[in-house]
């Protein structure tokens, strides 16, 4: 994001528009960290800067995965993929996709930065480095695994490694026996980025309406009762059959 | 990405913040969507929502339930309606059951509170992303209060700055609680963004 300076009068209305802080007042003037900022346009969308002085200019690689990753409305276009959004349908369609299916396999998305603080790909991939044990394979429709150059090792493009985004996901199949001690890598990891991460657990129920991966996130004393959870209610059409 | 999950809950407001979540799979069931997205506004509205709207779509705080599904795109990829209460949210649920209209459906609310709601409803969960809640370096997060209103927009555009400066004039008697919350709603696009909570947590947060 740019101030155009013949424009801007240092209101400073813009402000406390920016999740991460990256715009502040320096003397008379309004200034934008550019090292921080994520290019999510809140800022511009909805400051309402009187004078318009607002502006973002065309952003080019690495740059570019900053707004793709950061701005909902941003797209993917250093990527094969165009669409809209930081990760893949997941379990909202999972009635009908059938992404994850059967009680013995399940998917994880792990969000860095995630609220609110932002993360660059160096410490994505810390993350990425700690879980590649227990990783069976990553969603290829999601663009955080399309950076990613050595998905096996949990490696990304070199050139990526200080970009800063809102947030991005890391999204992947494993076998549920594996999630307690991907779980025990990530506590071990917890201390060694200077990020927040959210972690989900997607599964499906068994014909008795019971979820083993469930138990196992309940055996590990991880309580379910402090942030929301979402359920697919199972009324998506055509039904996902297994072959 | 999974927007309308991971929103924290203090114990004071727990029950009072459930996201329906509608949306067509892509080259799987994604026909008549802008029509069946008004279908499904029609029955989002009889239940005392508190938001309903969508990427490509619009807010519920700047338009009519009716003009929604004349905005409503065809690239638009979900939609979504906020419930304040257990009982509007069974309800939503017992006529999505019975209109049967195809689109997949998500709750998203503290695990107890939805499954007493799926039973009434004479539903069985497919699926569940449970949230395991945020890791990492949490100190760098903003206060818990901030946190539970910043956390009902999932694409993070909800600022814990723009929440504090709200508190602030609302202290100082330019806003109300209403105003504010309202201000706070409109750069979440999603439309999952529960503006009565903010109000009430708002409240709170100036009287602190």
């Amino acid at each position: 994001m740019q101030i155009d300076y013949d424009k801007c009068k240092a209101c400073g209305i813009c402000i406390p528009y920016c999740p991460v802080g990256a715009i502040d007042q320096e003397g008379d003037k309004v200034v934008i960290d550019h090292d921080e900022c994520v290019e999510c346009c809140l800022c511009l969308r909805n400051a309402k800067c009187p004078t318009e002085a607002l502006y973002q200019e065309p952003l080019q690689m690495p740059r570019s995965i900053r707004k793709a990753f950061s701005d909902p409305l941003g797209k993917h276009e250093n990527t094969d993929l165009k669409h809209l959004g930081r990760g893949t349908e997941e379990v909202k369609t999972n009635d009908v996709t059938g992404l994850v299916h059967g009680t013995e396999c399940i998917a994880m998305a792990i969000e860095p930065g995630r609220p609110l603080v932002g993360a660059r790909f160096s410490d994505v991939e810390k993350i990425a480095k700690a879980i590649a044990p227990y990783v069976k394979s990553y969603d290829q429709n999601n663009p955080t695994t399309k950076l990613m150059v050595d998905q096996k090792r949990g490696l990304f493009d070199p050139r990526i490694m200080n970009e800063k985004v809102l947030s991005c996901i890391l999204e992947f199949s494993l076998e549920v026996r594996n999630l307690e001690p991907l779980l025990n890598a990530l506590r071990a990891v917890e201390g060694e980025v200077d990020t927040v991460f959210t972690v989900g657990v997607i599964a499906c129920t068994a014909e008795d309406g019971s979820c083993p991966a469930e138990d196992v996130i309940r055996g590990c004393g991880i309580p379910l009762t402090a942030t929301s959870t979402k359920t697919n209610m199972g009324l998506g059409k055509p039904r996902y059959q297994a072959s | 990405m999974s927007h309308t999950l991971h929103r924290i809950k203090r114990p004071s407001g727990q029950d009072k913040d459930f996201v329906v979540l509608v949306m067509p799979a892509r080259k799987k069931n994604n026909t008549d969507v802008v029509a069946r997205y008004g279908q499904y506004i029609d029955i989002f509205k009889k239940y005392n929502p508190v938001n309903i709207g969508g990427m490509k779509i619009g807010l519920l705080i700047d338009h009519t339930a009716d003009e929604l599904k004349k905005l409503a795109e065809d690239e638009a990829p979900m939609i979504h309606a906020v419930y304040e209460t257990r009982e509007d949210l069974t309800g939503v649920l017992r006529e999505l059951k019975d209109k049967d209209l195809g689109f997949s459906v998500v709750v998203s609310g503290l695990l107890d509170d939805v499954r007493k709601s799926t039973h009434e409803a004479g539903l069985t969960p497919h699926s569940y992303h449970f949230s395991l809640g945020v890791w990492g370096n949490k100190p760098k997060l903003p206060p818990a209060p901030l946190l539970e209103i910043t956390t009902m927009c999932g694409h993070s555009m909800i600022s814990a700055g723009l929440v504090a400066k709200m508190v602030k004039d609302i202290k100082k008697g330019k806003k109300t609680a209403r105003k504010a919350a309202e201000q706070l709603t409109r750069p979440c696009m999603c439309g999952i963004f529960n503006t009565d909570k903010a109000e009430a947590l708002l409240t709170e947060l100036a009287q602190a």
